[in-house]
């Protein structure tokens, strides 16, 4: 900060400190990381009147949780406790350097937590088939709950909006419609749920931040908005498919202050639109699924060895496939070894993979719920993911600014959901540690739950499907595969434990065969001209 | 009409989406004309809803996905950048103008740069100026009595003898499709019974049933009023390949404001004479070349070269209409009357207003809309409409002229507007015969038997007519010849499709050319 200098100030009474000059107080408000240490202003208890969530007065409560374990990923945080269950997922020379090695010291610090845990919880073994209990299935008779949360009037709230939402109790199927004052605390989820189990609701729409009722984090569910889906969709015996939501906050909250009019005209748009939908709701399927629990390390470079020795300590069977005779050989009780066999690829999935390979000349395969491969075995074998076609390469590329081309992924994982390296390149980590990292992978993709459709997975129309192969090439996930027709022709099908929803294949397909049941072509084209064909004045409502 | 844009935005989920929540939690001013669509990523945008919106008249349209590098699920960006780069050509050629159409990119925290995109953009659509196309919302009309069409075309007639079903290429590849029992589901009022509706999607309105009916029905043409039953109804549209792209563009083109830009590609070497009353009608080939040039490669715009070559070679100079719309043939045969009937009389329009007293095309589907079916709807063309081969026959047969060798041997696709429809399978063979006879080999069903391209009016293409296609290539493969001829751009197009076949690809690819290409190649004064 600029200081008037001495010489300048003599005998007056100017002030010495000069203040910051408009450009350096906008810079030194940028540094600002918002990272919420009070400052005592008390603007969060005013804007919170509402419900007196915060408490200025409280003081600090100590918490106990018991764990097991202790993973600290913090250098700076608990510098002196130490011990055998206390695992620093940080290395000093290297901490903060190359995300991509601290995620793999972190996979390789929850590897150790398992193996120190082993044994005690008894891990699944064998094989057994997955499935989601029945869920509450959507109900045929349509009775539609309106829920609109206003976001604790932080934006500001129109009386007309209540008005509006009175109104609704006149609408054909419409039961019950009220406004909460925040959803996403527990108070404002509970409630909804108890009015959805009062009323016997089989629709509900809810208005509020979050965008979709789906199992799906996108980069902008925030914590308000996922809490809020935790606590609406998590063994609560509401279904996710029986749920439209809104994003009322960014659509029409956001524009109260400045623009009540349109608000209210948006405001109107969006309920009505959003109860429209609730009608077209569709039940999310469940299927059942085959699921091994063993896993098969393939290769005998330090990591593929060590990912072997750390599996089989937290408890898990796994195959090991040396293909370099004479390598010494892994004891435990747990891992069955093949030698003197040449492995020639790897089929099928995640729980359900097979891993061909020829012994004494024969050709075999056995089943494994998921694969880790080594590098040097990665060059060899190919990843087999139709029968008929050409193998492809298993790689773990990891995305970088600029090239296009490659999915998000850990570093470890490749395309194909349950196969990992053991040992991939560029990461600045021991080959002990990479090991065990992809020893964790391997066990967090063993299910602890049943597998089920998630929504927005692709479905291929038989019929209509013409086997051109368009979207098995653009997959990321390799989750279309190809069996006969009818017509003596192929088409595709997409698996839905392995779609992720892009819908990449839909936009290449020739035919509209592909399409997702979430959203279709059909909502889309339908959105549009809800978008297009309204009257001026309505605002950027229609987000689909 | 509105007075402000409207400007839609396909918002990705991911790196966009995030960008534009934070707007939305900062109330920032996003400008007013701007629509959000939200997607799971760019790349799940195919080109018919980014075409959908032009048609629905939508001023500007931004495509909003992740950095390169970003996508989440990797293939976003390229999918994206193809998707717009083809649609963008599709708006140049419409005379909307590329620029209308935007893919930017941005990541999560991107939030500023997203802002002043989006008034950036809005400035330019203002700019610009409101799109000549709006959205046409047709009068209540009430569609033909389903009685009235079966009257019409004589249904009753139908003597249940099973001609049309034992001939019919779609029904012999095993689908549950019969021509006798849609007819009789018909007679009997049955619309909406899912087997009926699919069947009267399916029907690639071929004419083989036409050709083999002892009682004259012309089930094509009662498929085809069904369909348009249908769409009165508000109940159609499922069944059309590519998502409507090809509908959602004819559509466009019957904007009555719209001048569309259609020969800025033409090559210099081609002479035409925009005072000449003989117009030469080109068809839709330059928008398939940038719709398919990515997965067929196809080059259909080369028969509109070739053809205008030909017609140079014997000093022909035709004019040009450079805002050539469409002639509605696919928009008739799929169902959608009202907008065929509003392209035929803007075209008649535009014949009348320049003056042209003769229509010259190499276009089958064109030839036979012209000729037949706009008067047949009571739009008097006023002018005679020549195919292309049946003026390069009359100039032939004047002599002197010598045919060079080409170099292959060939066989011919007969396409069914031509050969069945008009009539004319002599015409194609006509000129086959003057190039070198015993390159020459017909396929085992040909002429007016012969088996359809696989497709009609991008409406009813599924997994049985792709193997009434691979049939139809094997036919061609057996015949021992290298290259299949064709006279139809489409033709090409969905036999190329057929083509593309991870499986089969080895037992039934064959390079293709148009006749117009095969002539233009070898024509020579004697």
């Amino acid at each position: 900060m600029a200081v008037l200098q001495p010489e300048a100030r003599r005998n007056t009474f100017l002030e010495a400190a000069r203040g910051l000059t408009a450009d350096q107080a906008a810079r030194e408000a940028e540094r600002c990381l918002q990272c919420g240490i009070c400052s005592q202003c008390l603007q969060c208890a005013g804007a919170c009147a509402q419900i007196g969530a915060i408490t200025h007065s409280e003081p600090s409560r100590e918490i106990m949780e018991n764990a097991g374990v202790v993973i600290i990923a913090d250098p700076a945080a608990a510098r002196r406790i130490a011990g055998e269950d206390v695992i620093r997922a940080y290395d000093t020379k290297s901490a903060g350097s190359d995300t991509l090695s601290l995620m793999v010291r972190g996979f390789a610090a929850a590897a150790r937590a398992m193996m120190i845990l082993g044994g005690k919880p008894q891990r699944p073994r064998g094989h057994s088939v997955s499935f989601s209990p029945p869920g509450p299935a959507l109900s045929p008779e349509i009775r539609v709950g309106v829920f609109v949360c206003r976001c604790n009037d932080s934006l500001g709230w129109l009386e007309e909006m209540t008005g509006a939402i009175n109104a609704l109790s006149t609408v054909d199927g419409v039961v019950h419609a009220e406004s909460i004052t925040a959803a996403c605390i527990d108070e404002g989820a509970a409630a909804i749920l108890r009015t959805i189990r009062e009323k016997g609701i089989t629709r509900a729409v809810l208005a509020s931040c979050a965008c979709c009722s789906l199992n799906f984090v996108c980069s902008s569910c925030t914590d308000q908005r996922s809490r809020l889906k935790n606590a609406l969709f998590s063994g609560t015996g509401v279904s996710r498919s029986m749920v439209e939501m809104c994003n009322l906050r960014g659509e029409v909250l956001r524009l109260v202050r400045m623009h009540p009019e349109r608000a209210l005209d948006c405001f109107k748009e969006l309920i009505d639109s959003s109860i429209k939908r609730a009608l077209m709701l569709k039940p999310l399927p469940a299927p059942a699924r085959n699921y091994n629990f063993t896993t098969a390390v393939i290769g005998s470079s330090e990591a593929a060895v060590h990912s072997a020795q750390v599996l089989a300590q937290m408890g898990y069977e796994v195959f090991w496939f040396n293909p370099e005779a004479g390598r010494e050989g892994v004891e435990h009780p747990s891992i069955h070894c093949f030698r003197d066999v040449q492995v020639t690829g790897v089929r099928g999935m995640l729980g359900d993979f097979q891993v061909l390979f020829q012994q004494a000349g024969t050709d075999q395969f056995i089943q494994a719920g998921a694969v880790i491969v080594s590098r040097k075995a990665a060059e060899r074998i190919k990843y087999i993911h139709q029968k008929e076609l050409p193998g492809r390469d298993i790689s773990s590329a990891m995305q970088q600014a600029g090239r296009v081309g490659i999915p998000f992924m850990y570093p470890g994982t490749t395309s194909v959901a349950g196969l990992y390296i053991a040992d991939p390149d560029g990461i600045k980590v021991s080959d002990r540690e990479r090991g065990a990292a992809a020893a964790a992978l391997a066990a967090a993709s063993m299910p602890r739950g049943p597998r089920s459709s998630r929504g927005f997975s692709v479905v291929v129309d038989e019929g209509i499907c013409r086997g051109c192969g368009r979207c098995s090439t653009y997959c990321p996930y390799q989750a279309i595969s190809f069996k006969r027709n009818s017509a003596g022709g192929w088409v595709a099908s997409a698996d839905d434990a392995l779609c992720k929803g892009c819908g990449n294949c839909i936009s290449v397909c020739p035919s509209n065969a592909a399409d997702s049941p979430f959203r279709n072509h059909a909502f889309l084209e339908r959105v549009l001209e809800e978008a297009l064909l309204q009257p001026a004045g309505s605002g950027t409502g229609m987000t689909a | 009409m509105k007075d402000t844009c409207t400007i839609l935005l396909y918002l990705c989920n991911w790196g966009p989406h995030s960008a534009f929540h934070t707007l939305q939690d900062q109330a920032a001013d996003i400008p007013d004309e701007i629509k959000v669509v939200r997607v799971p990523c760019a790349g799940r945008i195919n080109r018919a809803l980014l075409l959908k919106a032009f048609e629905l008249g939508a001023d500007g349209v931004v495509l909003a996905g992740c950095r390169p590098g970003a996508c989440r699920y990797g293939s976003g960006t390229e999918t994206s950048e193809r998707n717009i780069e083809d649609t963008r050509e599709i708006l140049s050629l419409l005379g909307l103008g590329r620029e209308r159409l935007r893919f930017e990119t941005f990541l999560p925290d991107e939030h500023d740069c997203l802002l002043a995109f989006l008034r950036q953009f809005t400035a330019e659509i203002r700019a610009l100026g409101k799109t000549p196309v709006s959205a046409y919302q047709p009068a209540a009309a009430a569609g033909e009595p389903l009685t009235e069409i079966v009257r019409r075309h004589d249904v009753f007639a139908c003597q249940d003898c099973g001609k049309c079903t034992s001939a019919c290429p779609l029904s012999l590849t095993g689908k549950s499709f019969s021509p006798r029992s849609l007819a009789s589901s018909i007679i009997a009022g049955d619309t909406d019974s899912p087997a009926v509706k699919d069947a009267i999607a399916s029907c690639l309105t071929c004419g083989m049933c036409d050709e083999r009916c002892p009682s004259a029905v012309r089930f094509s043409e009662f498929v085809r009023d069904l369909r348009t039953f249908l769409d009165y109804r508000g109940d159609s549209g499922s069944a059309q390949a590519h998502a409507g792209f090809f509908q959602t563009l004819q559509r466009t083109l019957a904007a009555p404001q719209l001048v569309p830009r259609r020969w800025d590609w033409l090559p210099p070497d081609i002479a035409v004479d925009q005072q000449s009353p003989t117009l030469y009608w080109g068809g839709c080939a330059s928008f398939f070349d940038f719709f398919f040039r990515h997965f067929l490669k196809v080059q259909t715009r080369d028969i509109l070269a070739d053809s205008l070559r030909l017609l140079n070679f014997f000093d022909m100079r035709p004019a040009l209409l450079s805002d050539e719309r469409c002639c509605g043939h696919d928009l008739l045969w799929s169902g959608d009357r009202d907008s065929f009937l509003r392209l035929a009389r803007l075209n008649v329009e535009a014949f009348r207003a320049r003056g042209i007293r003769q229509v010259v095309t190499s276009c089958p589907e064109c030839y036979w809309t012209f000729k037949h079916d706009y008067p047949a709807f009571g739009i008097e063309t006023g002018v005679q409409v020549t195919h292309l081969y049946e003026l390069l026959e009359g100039e032939i047969g004047k002599g002197k002229i010598a045919f060079k060798k080409l170099g292959r041997t060939m066989t011919f696709q007969d396409s069914c507007r031509l050969s069945r429809f008009a009539g004319r399978p002599d015409l194609p063979r006509g000129l086959m015969a003057r190039l070198q006879q015993d390159t020459f080999t017909e396929m085992q069903d040909h002429g007016r038997a012969s088996i359809c391209c696989g497709n009609s009016a991008w409406t009813g293409c599924d997994a049985y007519s792709k193997a009434l296609q691979v049939k139809r290539l094997e036919q061609a493969r057996k015949t021992g010849s290298d290259l299949l001829v064709t006279s139809c751009p489409k033709c090409q197009i969905h036999l190329k499709c057929a083509m593309e076949d991870p499986f089969r690809e080895d037992a039934i690819k064959m390079d293709m050319m148009d006749l117009t290409g095969v002539l233009v190649r070898t024509i020579g004064w004697e």
